[in-house]
């Protein structure tokens, strides 16, 4: 899959905190740079992870033997 | 009682447990004694390490007392009978003020014990008091509290998020302490500080009474001086329907086992000083008569993405409602990353735990051909602050660890090398489903080869950073 159809690049601070504000959290202004910073590396490591095959393998809730 | 001589002229609370659990039999030594001088040394130098959120001074010396009578009328007494351990502050304990390094929980006080020190006092230890920690046990100094200084140099962390635990151990504040486990949050300060720090299999200890930080990754174990001294500990804190279960076949000495290396965690954000002396080591196992053996997993690298995709989402559950109450008393950096987990996609979590699943049987299938896996603890000796876990160096801090929060596997780190600095530095070795007493015997051995067993950091740095 291409990073870019997560348009990770392209969100924007303020599509961020609309996102925080969808899930009741207000991120203040000043603090929103960092956030969005942070959310940004995240979905490139999420787009990351999607190049892993896991088709075979069902949620594992909590460690097992 | 009169302190024997031994092999050093440490002070008691340097010694180990096993050594101290002989004095207390020869009667060369007494819970009053012991106790005493891990509160001497708290006393004298915790106001440079910062290792303590509450010290027990009172009620520890009460207790000793009363165990000291009891061995007077008895020798046969519980394995702790009489041994001063730290708890950490995210770790209830009733009655005591358990804060979670956090100004939300800073009035707490837990009716009862939780699970892990209700066994450990059953067993007979003391609770000297509860140790310092990063904020909710993720990733962040909270200024109320302050960081928890490095007993090997002061100018640097102790690691985190169990950072008082390490510290306490190592500058022979206690003998022994309970830490988490979540991303690395045992064995990184245990590396760190120069001490052994074990992350059971997942759920061996119990979580009930613990502060979670992300369920499905959270671990509780102890941090010790020795290998052979965290093997006492998990052994009086462990649930007593969890027995230990040794790999199929089992050899009993390093000359017999094969050792597996990943060539996904001998990258280049391993910094030289780490990188030879996991090269010595290796060396110093080779010659010992083990094989050690590259391997590589290529699903290992992606344990940093899927960690975060958990760990972030389980975190913000639990602190959804102080999220939208409270927000302004975290710490900014914590905040930040609670708001971070309240935006993760459902779907990028279910990847991530399926991503563990296919992890789990990656790491199964090489402990057919492998003993045991090994590698640095961390790519780094001390730095001067904790990285968040969201910065990309907090990713790089846990890179080593975290594949076994995921999977649940025993690992232990024990000290390496000093390296830049002459600060610790750790090498981690990870073992099967349950093969944690096992492993931590092979641990135990590699202390010997290295001869790196029970190294304190000269209390010349505490002495030189207390002079006026």
């Amino acid at each position: 899959m291409n990073m870019n159809t997560r348009h990770v690049k392209e969100l924007s601070d303020q599509v961020i905190a609309e996102l925080a504000r969808s899930a009741g959290i207000d991120v203040p202004g000043d603090r929103l740079k960092d956030l969005a910073a942070l959310m940004r590396d995240f979905l490139a490591g999420a787009a990351r992870l999607e190049q892993v095959d896991v088709a075979d393998y069902e949620p594992l809730p909590a460690p097992r033997s | 009682m009169t302190a024997p001589k031994m092999e050093s002229e440490a002070p008691l609370s340097f010694y180990s447990i096993r050594a101290i659990q002989h004095l207390y039999r020869s009667r060369q030594a007494s819970p009053v004694e012991v106790v005493g001088s891990c509160l001497a040394r708290i006393r004298s130098y915790d106001q440079w390490i910062n290792a303590w959120i509450t010290v027990l001074e009172d009620d520890a010396m009460d207790l000793a007392r009363r165990h000291e009578a009891d061995l007077m009328a008895s020798s046969d007494r519980p394995s702790l009978h009489g041994i001063p351990i730290g708890v950490k502050d995210n770790i209830d304990t009733g009655g005591i003020r358990t804060t979670a390094g956090s100004p939300i929980r800073a009035n707490h006080i837990p009716k009862v014990d939780a699970r892990v020190v209700e066994n450990l006092k059953a067993k007979g230890a003391i609770v000297l008091g509860k140790t310092n920690l990063l904020e909710f046990a993720y990733g962040v100094v909270h200024p109320t509290f302050g960081q928890c200084n490095n007993p090997w140099d002061l100018t640097r962390t102790a690691g985190g998020s169990s950072s008082g635990s390490a510290a306490a151990v190592a500058a022979g504040f206690s003998l022994g302490c309970l830490g988490t486990d979540t991303g690395g949050s045992i064995r990184i300060p245990a590396s760190y500080c120069g001490v052994i720090g074990l992350k059971p299999t997942y759920d061996r200890v119990s979580r009930h009474g613990v502060f979670p930080l992300a369920w499905s990754l959270d671990h509780v174990g102890p941090i010790a001086r020795t290998a052979d001294d965290a093997s006492i500990l998990l052994e009086a804190m462990q649930e007593p329907t969890k027995e230990s279960r040794p790999p199929l076949v089992s050899p009993t000495g390093v000359s017999a086992l094969r050792i597996g290396v990943l060539r996904e965690q001998l990258g280049d954000d391993i910094e030289l000083d780490v990188q030879l002396a996991f090269e010595r080591a290796v060396g110093a196992i080779r010659e010992a008569g083990a094989a050690v053996r590259e391997i590589s997993i290529p699903s290992v690298i992606h344990s940093d993405e899927a960690l975060m995709a958990i760990l972030l989402p389980e975190a913000t559950s639990t602190h959804e409602r102080w999220l939208r109450s409270r927000a302004n008393e975290y710490a900014t950096m914590t905040r930040s990353q609670l708001e971070l987990g309240a935006l993760v996609l459902a779907t990028d979590y279910l990847r991530a735990q399926r991503f563990r699943a296919r992890l789990r049987a990656d790491l199964s299938r090489a402990f057919r051909d492998f003993d045991l896996l090994m590698s640095p603890t961390v790519a780094w000796g001390a730095p001067k602050e904790d990285p968040a876990i969201a910065d990309s160096s907090g990713t790089i801090e846990m890179r080593r660890s975290a594949p076994y929060n995921l999977t649940g596997l025993p690992a232990v780190t024990v000290p390496m090398a000093l390296g830049e600095g002459s600060v610790p530095l750790g090498i981690q070795f990870v073992g099967p489903w349950m093969s944690d007493q096992w492993l931590l015997s092979i641990a135990s051995q590699y202390e010997s080869i290295c001869g790196l067993i029970d190294q304190h950091p000269p209390d010349s740095i505490l002495s030189e950073a207390g002079a006026p």
